[in-house]
């Protein structure tokens, strides 16, 4: 008796536990039809997505481990990365060699980027996700000051194609040509018509043996400690807030990174908005793969970037064959993306609170049962 | 003590690789060219048809000069040490003569002019920045025993783009500026002025860079009267 | 009397008072930019005025635990519906401005109950979560727009025939409404727009009473000390649920007032970031995640908007360049992160804000 009802428990907690990503399997296997889109394309277009933008959202799982929830701050390290790139840009670098100084001269920035960004995260314990959310604007009207007024003016740009047409700052959409897909295309491969990126993937890989043994190290045992109680781990002797510190930093590094193969794939860089979305874009894939604030793994983020990007590519014809206008369709997409965030965020914390409550009450139980316990 | 060892020759590695990285990656634009060739008075003639294949890329194929047409390709390569194989070819594409040549780059330089002729004949310079610095100098020049003197204000514009104001030596002023140009002919326009910026006289000249020339020197008063000299290859 | 200097002094606070003098410096400096005090402290007023009530909102539910109200958009979106519903039956003047208040607040309450309904079931999570619900209602009323079953051509798209427009005019309707009322005017650079201030000052009004009643009291106790109530008898989820709905309230009057002074009602994304301004506001303020009261709002409204308003055309005056875009994003939301990341200090002990 007792192992079939356990039975049905296990089932009806599968659901509750992956109910995000099976909305989204619902929503694809309904709207796809719908869309009018064939199979051949889209599995192209997940193809790509994957290569764009797994390592931006694998760089969100190490602040989750470390217990800070979202890192918002990603948005950091995707403007330290854009800065390096508009001077390989400037110097005329091309190809992979390009790509490898635009990364290594962006690490700096994006490790003083992080280091400043887990201070202040330091600074609101509990509000990690608000907090880093707004840092993300406050850096960008930095950026700005940086990128569309002294460069150009105090920071000396020779390459006068980059520069508006003003005299100072920076372009809005730079034709990144010289390496546009120099990464994705070294290692060339093509499966029924299909270019398939074989060296971001292989990037992408490295990353998650990356993960994979850092969350082995002590640094990431560590994290994993200060994620799971903070005083405890304090306790034990571990340097809780230098440790919170790293996450961030690390997390900023490897969003620094991400967005240079990010734009290297695409080929434009749109200098001013490239990098707003893609806190919101990162995070709603990370949960809609199943991921919550206070857990996610690998398999979270590939799941989650393909089922998100296949809404993200669907929704817009969906809504115009279900609602005769296509406007409809993108401002679904704005919508879902959004409430996809806030549904999970709900879940989550439901249910903390759901098992918060229940442990209150198994205490309850436990002293009454026990008589002659004094109160 | 050993970590800090080993942090600094991490940081210098990675410099070193930046440094590595830079100069393999930087663009450099070979303008390549089947035009005449003039040095120590010798002249080399343009080919017919001529294919040029540099650092093993797509071949290109450039025609000698004719009305417009100038002659030239653009080709661009990365890196420091390059190799040209140059092939002469007949009406029916066959290749009649072939040559291969090899030449360094220094790595700030983003322009180069590679000229076919000089490079079938090893003449010198037959590659060579195409970048220019003219100096102008608002100096007093002397020829024939006669001296003729600076000018109070100059201002130079060097192919209708950069300009050079230039005051008469003294007082903390050198009498002398440069700028950079690409190429090989050019155009330079004069004004002389007075103290309240009014324009006393003007004068536009053109003039012709070999190619071997990387810098070179204009004297202003020499200009104005026409003298010859007035355009001379600058020494340090 | 140096005592009393010295509590004021503590009672303010330092960041305010840094925040303040710096604001006064800006002011100072003014005249010699040329930038016209008057022009800008009547641009300082107007703004106050416009944002006041969208600020006042935030308090109910801050007093009542539920955190920060990131979710005003939700608000808003109640006082567009009573805004946009007023053109439609074409109603001018203050009666015009009243009747999209009478018809926005069942929006307002009806939103607000199953908000506060959320808000229940993710105790401790409100504030990042209410970020979202914001977004989201924002997005999906911007597909409502474009079918909702709104007429009146001064609204409605001009060749396509149906869905709203982006942004409305309502100079022919309620344009300055309140803002007229009673208006000083000195001179050609100074203008107080006296109706909308008192307007503020009556909400401010009925808020403070509310708060003295007992319900408000409840909803206090409910928000400082959530098990203590309990115990004393307060249904503490019915307390934040009255907050919020109180909240939700009062920014869909509070939007209703910006777009009388403001001259457009504006749907779609337009409420997309409206949550920060009065997020930064009232924490300028000197209020905190738990605790708000009505003096936060004022003093915070007013040097937020002042220096939002100053910095630009000051520096942009001293620099020789447009750079108020660029300086707005770094001021304001330098703000919210200074706020957010600040430690109360009580004499006794830390204790994070």
């Amino acid at each position: 008796m007792s192992t079939l009802k356990s039975k049905d428990n296990n089932i009806a907690r599968f659901f509750i536990n992956n109910a995000v990503p099976i909305l989204f399997l619902l929503f694809a296997v309904l709207a796809i039809p719908m869309s009018d889109l064939s199979i051949e394309y889209l599995i192209a277009e997940m193809i790509t997505r994957l290569a764009r933008y797994s390592f931006l959202v694998l760089a969100l799982l190490i602040p989750v481990i470390a217990g800070m929830g979202m890192n918002f701050g990603i948005v950091l390290g995707a403007m330290a990365g854009q800065i390096g790139l508009i001077f390989v840009m400037d110097w005329s670098i091309m190809g992979v060699p390009a790509f490898f100084l635009a990364i290594i001269i962006s690490m700096p920035l994006a490790v003083f980027l992080g280091w400043m960004a887990g201070i202040a995260l330091n600074h609101a314990k509990g509000r990690e996700m608000v907090t880093s959310y707004i840092l993300g604007f406050f850096i960008n009207g930095v950026y700005q000051l940086i990128v569309l007024y002294s460069m150009g003016a105090i920071i000396p740009i020779g390459n006068s194609q980059i520069v508006l047409p003003r005299g100072y700052g920076i372009r809005n959409a730079i034709d990144l040509v010289n390496l546009r897909k120099s990464v994705d295309r070294l290692i060339p491969l093509e499966i029924g018509g299909i270019e398939i990126p074989v060296m971001t993937f292989i990037l992408v890989a490295i990353l998650c043996v990356f993960i994979v043994w850092f969350r082995k190290t002590k640094l990431g045992q560590d994290m994993r400690a200060v994620g799971q109680n903070m005083e405890v781990a304090r306790n034990a002797g571990i340097p809780v807030e230098r440790t919170r510190i790293l996450a961030i930093v690390i997390s900023t590094v490897l969003a620094c990174i991400g967005q240079i193969i990010f734009l290297q794939n695409i080929g434009t860089m749109n200098t001013y908005n490239s990098h707003e979305q893609i806190g919101m874009f990162s995070i709603a894939a990370l949960l809609v793969g199943g991921a919550s604030v206070a857990k996610a793994s690998i398999k979270n983020a590939f799941v989650g970037i393909i089922l998100f990007h296949i809404m993200f590519v669907v929704a817009p014809r969906a809504g115009k064959t279900l609602m005769g206008e296509a406007q409809i369709g993108e401002y679904f997409r704005v919508f879902v993306s959004y409430a996809i965030i806030a549904i999970a965020l709900a879940l989550h914390a439901w249910r903390k609170n759901k098992e918060a409550e229940f442990a209150r009450r198994s205490l309850r139980v436990d002293t009454e049962e026990a008589p002659g316990t004094s109160k | 003590m050993k970590g800090w060892i080993i942090k600094s020759c991490l940081i210098i590695g990675i410099i070193v690789l930046a440094v590595f990285l830079y100069i393999i990656g930087k663009e450099h634009i070979v303008f390549v060219e089947n035009n005449t060739f003039t040095i120590d008075g010798k002249i080399y003639e343009p080919y017919d048809l001529v294919r040029v294949t540099l650092d093993g890329g797509e071949p290109v194929e450039i025609k000698k000069p004719r009305g417009r047409s100038l002659g030239r390709a653009k080709v661009s390569t990365t890196g420091l040490n390059h190799k040209v194989l140059v092939e002469i070819l007949d009406d029916d594409d066959n290749v009649i003569e072939s040559k291969e040549a090899k030449f360094k780059v220094k790595n700030n330089v983003e322009e180069l002019l590679l000229n076919i002729p000089a490079m079938m004949n090893d003449a010198e310079g037959w590659v060579a920045n195409n970048q220019k610095t003219i100096y102008v100098e608002n100096k007093p020049f002397t020829v024939d025993g006669k001296t003729y003197e600076p000018y109070e204000f100059v201002r130079v514009i060097l192919d209708r783009s950069k300009s050079l104001e230039i005051r008469k030596p003294g007082d903390g002023h050198t009498g002398m500026d440069k700028g950079t140009v690409t190429d090989l002919r050019h155009t330079l326009y004069i004004e002389i002025m007075d103290e309240n910026e009014t324009v006393l006289e003007s004068k536009e000249v053109s003039y012709t860079v070999e190619h071997a020339q990387t810098k070179l020197l204009i004297n202003i008063p020499a200009v104005m009267n026409d003298l010859d000299g007035w355009l001379t290859e600058y020494e340090e | 009397m140096m005592e009393k200097i010295k509590d004021f002094l503590e009672a303010a606070g330092w960041p305010r008072l840094i925040i303040g003098l710096f604001l006064l410096a800006l002011f100072i400096t003014a005249p010699f930019v040329e930038v016209n005090i008057f022009t800008s402290l009547s641009d300082v007023i107007v703004r106050f005025g416009m944002w006041g009530i969208l600020v006042l909102a935030m308090v109910p539910m801050v007093q009542g635990g539920c955190g920060l109200n990131f979710g005003l958009p939700l608000g808003i979106i109640a006082g567009l519906l009573g805004a946009v519903t007023s053109v439609e039956l074409q109603l001018t003047g203050l009666g015009g401005f009243f009747s999209a208040v009478l018809f926005a607040i069942p929006f307002g309450i009806a939103l607000g109950l199953l908000y506060g309904v959320l808000l229940n079931k993710v105790k401790g999570d409100e504030m990042t979560i209410a970020l979202y619900v914001g977004f989201s209602s924002v997005a999906f009323m911007s597909m409502m727009w474009l079918k909702l079953p709104y007429k009146s051509p001064d609204m409605i798209w001009a060749y396509g025939g149906s869905g709203l427009r982006t942004t409305i005019s309502v100079e022919k309707f309620w344009y300055h409404a309140l803002n007229d009322i009673w208006t000083i005017q000195i001179g050609d650079h100074f203008y107080f727009p006296t109706g909308m201030i008192l307007f503020f000052a009556f909400m401010c009004f009925l808020v403070w009473v509310f708060f003295h009643t007992k319900t408000g009291t409840a909803v206090t106790a409910a928000g400082s000390n959530p098990e203590y109530a309990r115990a004393s008898g307060v249904n503490v989820n019915k307390m934040r649920i009255i907050s919020v709905v109180l909240t939700t309230v009062l920014a869909a009057v509070g939007i209703i007032v910006y777009e009388q002074s403001f001259g457009f009602i504006q749907l779609y994304l337009g409420p997309f970031w409206m949550a920060f301004p009065a997020v930064a506001g009232i924490l300028l303020g000197g209020a905190s995640v738990h605790k708000a009261t009505i003096m936060n709002v004022i003093v915070g409204t007013f040097l937020f908007q002042g220096i939002l308003t100053m910095t630009p055309s000051v520096i942009n005056n001293i620099i020789q360049t447009d750079m108020s875009e660029t300086i707005r994003i770094i001021v304001s939301n330098g703000l919210i992160l200074y706020a957010l990341t600040r430690t109360i200090t009580i004499k006794s002990a830390k204790v994070k804000a």
